[in-house]
Parts: C-alpha cells; structure tokens; sequence
C-alpha cells in the first residue's frame, strides 16, 4: 500500500502545513476573540490535529480509489470521504471540548457560536487534502504510464523486428545439413563447400541484427548462398535468373526482408512440384524508390497447402514500421507463376 | 533378403540411406522414388517389405502417400520434421529417424525393421486415427485415388461429403470420389468455419448452400447451389445457425 504522501518526504511537508493552521487558529482565537492561550490551544490542537490524522489516514484510500477513475463513482467516495471527515471531526472536537473545558463557559458558548465556521473549515481542509491527494496521483499515474508507453513502444519495436527478422525455417537448416552428412560420404569436397555456404548465410543471416538495413547487392549475396545450398538439395531442378542495376545494387532496404520471398519462392515452386522451377529477380530505382520484382513458377494443379502467409505478412509489418506505408508489398498470381513487387523508399533509409 | 524402397524427394537424403544400406546385406534397394506419385505406383508394383520415407515431398506428402495404400510396408520416416513423430507412431511406423542421423541411429531402426519382420508383427493398415483430433493440424486438402490415378482434391472444390458404410463419398465440381476415412475424422479435420456436420450421413461446404427449406417438423432439407439436396438433423440446423449466423 503506497500512501500518496510517501514520496519525496511529502508527509513533512504536510506536517508544516498543519503546524501553521493550528498556530494561525490559536492566534486568531487567542488574540482576535480574546479567549485564554490554554484554551485556544486545547481548542486549535483537538480540531486540527483530529483533521491532520484523517486527512492523512484518507491517503491510503486512495490506494483503491485510482486517479484516473473519472467515473461518478469516485466522485461518490470523495464526496463520502468528506463528509465522513468533517462530521468525525466536529463531534469529536466538540466532545473533546466539552470534557476539557466545563469550566470556560465563554468559550463554550463561543463554540457553539462557531460551529457553521468549524464545519465550514474541516470541510475545506478536507477537499483541500483530497484534491492535493488526486493531483499527486494523477501526476504519479500520468508520469508511469508515460514511462511505460515509451519503454514498452521501444520493447515492442525491439521485439517485433526481432522476431520477423528470424524466421529461418529450421527445416531448411535440417535437410541442408542432413546434404552435408550424405556428401561426407560421397564427396567430401563438396561437403566442405556447402558447410561453408551454410556458415556464411547462417552468420549473415542471425548475426546481422545490429545493422537494420543493408544494400541490395549484400542481400542478393546471401540469397545467392541459400540458393546456391538449396540446389545442392534439389540438383538441377533450380533455375535462376536476375537482372539487377547498378544504382539498385547499391540501393539500401532492410536486410532480410526479401528472404522470405525467395523461400516462398523455394517452397512453393519447389518444394511442391515435380517439374522444374525459374526463380528470376529484377531490380531498379524508379522515382527515389528501389523496386524488386521477383517471380518463381509454381504448379498450379498441385492443390497447395495455402501456408499461413507469415513469410508475406511479416514483410508487410516491417515495412509498416519502417516507411508507414501499408502498400509496398503486392502479390500477383498468374496462371503458374507468383509475382512479388517490392518498393522500397529510399529517401528515408539514409539513416 | 528384405525388399526395400527410398522414397524421398533429396538425392542426396536418398544416397545416406544407400550408403548405410550396404553395410546390410540382407536388405536390397528395390528402387528409388522421388515423390508419393512414384512410391504408390513403385509399392504396388513392387511389394516392397520396407519403405524409407519421407514426409515433406512434392505433391503429396508421405502420410498423404500411405492412405492410398491397400496394403502396407513396413516403415522408417526419415525426415527432418520432429512434430510428426506421434502421427508417425500411429501409422505404426518401425522407427523415425530425424534428419541428419548417424549409422548408429539408422543401424538401430533396421534392427527393429527386422524384429519387426522376424516376429511377424503384423503390418496394420495404416487408418487415419480418430482419436487425437487435436494433436493433429486442420486438413487442407484431401487425397483420393481413382482407379490408377491420383487426385488432390482442394477443399474448395468440395461440394458436400456424404458418409457410405466405411467410405465416405466426396462430392467434388469434379466428381465424386471414394476414400476410406471416418465422417468424424471430416468433421474434426475440415475447417469449421467452411464445413458443416449437417447430419449424421452429410458433411456440407456452406460456400455451396442455396438455401435451407423445412421439410417436417424438426427437420431440414438443404438445397445446394446446382441442385442437390441433403438432409439435415435437428442438430445439425443449429450447427449451421452458428456458422451462417442467422
């Protein structure tokens, strides 16, 4: 349970507070109506110290009341909350009053004369504490929900990328290795060939985190390594054509994010037919933005298992929170071949 | 001697197991396939007293493979996929070998292999099992063989199934087509937010429903968009209330 006055030794402060009220109350009734220093004392002190403890004591129901709770039923409790306060503090004081003072009749009189003004001043020292009460908590919710919205955006962001960026199908890595196992025996040249080709994907592809965007010429490079590694798979059946520029080569997008459009290539061109396959990429800037074209043939009478489309939206989310567009990615089927176009801006990845 | 088949879709995959094979001299390679197509087609032929299989091939995948045979092998899965090692022991598989695998590893599987064939274990029909139905994913397609050849029926093109003793009938744009599996399995496999258990006998795709008439009291006709008619039980109209939300 947090009190509201916890923080930063607030409560001495609230004890200042209170020091001065009942010193100004003991003033005015001492010096103003002329009653006793004793009496004025014992009458400052009962009133004013019963009002400083609830008010204080009112603190932790705001522990259940929360701030933000704008609702008429918060609105209720503090409502109840002050009339609780002030009607205990009058009756208490007032009794209080009555034991210790039998035998200043003037200042019971003058008691009694008060009491609109003493109702009236617990009422407002109470809205007083309770509105101080509700500002600090708003403040304290205000600031930690705004901490939490930028760490968790950070989080998030930080997240998100992580796990669209690997998505490396572990079964690719699996039957390549199981190629390696096979040409260990047959052809260990080869073998050593293709565990080299799997390294270097494999370094590029997990340990290039911390660079977000790479040119397209070091992307086709590791593409080029899949490829080459999934035609050792496949032998013959793989054909590959590309047709990239040389301002495109250079042309920088977010690194891995055409690899899933190869493995959707691989996958459903290849993986799923008998015949074979023509993967060909062609690249080229056009008004400030690189576009890739890829497009792989596939056999349309194999009733293919539709995927869950994760390669497709996962592009879709990372270009959505680098370039705040939703439009970069279109896919076209036509009879037997998919189309892929990828735009990517390049004013804005010169970060 | 045992009587072998590779049917995987990897030269490669498929030189391992050669390899391993020839420190075994009781066991002769019959033939390679690439794909299921090849493997139905080489195990009818063939009788082959073991296959080495793999999951994930073009077309139709192994499991996909072994419904559309009468009789079965015996089985090694050779795959690179762990997460069907359950459905692989209820097609009761001899042994599944995850790819890459050692000599060790593969040399244990024949001695099952062999265990298996000397104890005259049975070699069981594969039947798609009932029981798991959430140990096992959705179906999205449909497998049949018609005389020699082989369909892949998309779900898509399935207009409504209907049960007939222990086949059902599959009612297709393309025709109708038989194959050996339980109205249950359907209900429990197809996607239900496509196909509905209309009655005890009928399993319809709403993509294809016209309308739906009362016939008597409690019960319902449902006409589909090209003419035929299906029946539909009383649960069965509040099933499909839920789907079509009316």
């Amino acid at each position: 349970m947090k009190h509201p006055l916890s923080k930063h030794k607030a409560y001495l402060f609230y004890l200042l507070v209170w020091f001065a009220i009942t010193i100004a109350h003991i003033g005015v009734t001492h010096l103003y109506f002329g009653h006793s220093l004793l009496a004025s004392s014992f009458d400052a002190l009962t009133f004013n110290i019963i009002i400083a403890l609830l008010g204080y004591a009112f603190g932790y129901a705001f522990y259940y009341l929360s701030a933000d709770a704008e609702s008429i039923n918060s609105l209720v409790s503090y409502l109840a909350l002050i009339l609780v306060g002030v009607a205990s503090a009058y009756f208490f004081s007032d009794l209080l009053l009555r034991k210790i003072m039998v035998n200043d009749a003037s200042f019971l009189t003058f008691s009694m004369e008060t009491r609109l003004w003493r109702i009236s001043a617990a009422t407002f020292y109470f809205t007083a504490i309770l509105i101080a009460y509700y500002f600090i908590q708003y403040n304290h919710d205000l600031r930690n929900r705004r901490n939490n919205e930028t760490r968790l955006e950070a989080l998030l962001k930080e997240t998100e990328l992580d796990a669209l960026k690997s998505q490396i199908n572990p079964h690719f890595i699996f039957n390549s290795l199981n190629s390696i196992s096979s040409l260990t025996i047959t052809n260990p040249e080869k073998a050593q060939e293709m565990v080299i080709k799997l390294s270097d994907f494999l370094r590029y592809s997990l340990g290039n985190g911390k660079n977000e965007f790479s040119s397209l010429k070091e992307e086709l490079n590791n593409i080029s390594l899949y490829l080459e590694i999934e035609k050792v798979r496949f032998g013959n059946r793989l054909n590959i054509k590309s047709s990239i520029n040389d301002d495109a080569a250079k042309a920088k997008l977010p690194n891995m994010i055409l690899q899933p459009l190869f493995e959707n290539a691989i996958k459903y061109g290849l993986y799923e037919s008998l015949d074979d396959v023509q993967i060909s990429t062609t690249a080229a800037i056009k008004n400030d933005s690189l576009l890739i074209t890829l497009s792989n043939s596939f056999d349309p009478s194999s009733a293919v298992k539709k995927g869950k489309g994760i390669g497709l939206k996962n592009i879709r989310e990372r270009l959505h929170i680098y370039y705040d567009s939703t439009q970069l990615l279109k896919t076209e089927v036509l009879s037997d071949r998919f189309i892929a176009t990828l735009e990517i801006p390049q004013k804005t990845t010169s970060k | 001697m045992i009587k072998a088949l590779i049917i995987d879709d990897e030269p490669l995959a498929r030189d391992v197991i050669k390899s391993y094979l020839n420190h075994h001299n009781d066991i002769e390679v019959l033939a390679e396939c690439e794909n299921g197509f090849e493997g139905v087609k080489a195990i009818n032929e063939l009788q082959p007293d073991l296959i080495f299989l793999d999951i994930q091939m073009p077309k139709i995948s192994g499991f996909e493979m072994l419904e559309l045979l009468d009789k079965h092998p015996h089985i090694i899965f050779s795959t690179a996929f762990d997460n069907y090692a359950l459905k692989a022991f209820e097609a009761n598989a001899a042994d599944y070998l995850l790819k890459p695998y050692s000599k060790e590893r593969f040399n244990e599987a024949i001695t099952k292999v062999k265990q298996k064939i000397e104890g005259n274990v049975s070699k069981t029909t594969y039947k798609v099992v009932t029981d798991h139905q959430d140990s096992i994913d959705k179906i999205d397609r449909i497998v049949v063989k018609f005389g020699n050849k082989i369909n892949i029926i998309g779900l898509d093109t399935i207009r409504f199934i209907q049960a007939q003793d222990d086949y059902v009938e599959i009612h297709t744009n393309e025709g109708k087509f038989l194959k050996q599996i339980t109205m249950k399995y359907l209900e429990g496999h197809l996607p239900t937010d496509k196909f509905v258990r209309t009655h005890r006998s009928f399993i319809a795709n709403i993509d294809y429903i016209d309308k739906i008439e009362m016939y008597e009291k409690e019960s319902y006709l449902l006409h589909l968009k090209e003419g035929q008619t299906i029946s539909v039980s009383r649960s069965g109209y509040s099933r499909l209330k839920e789907v079509l939300s009316f």
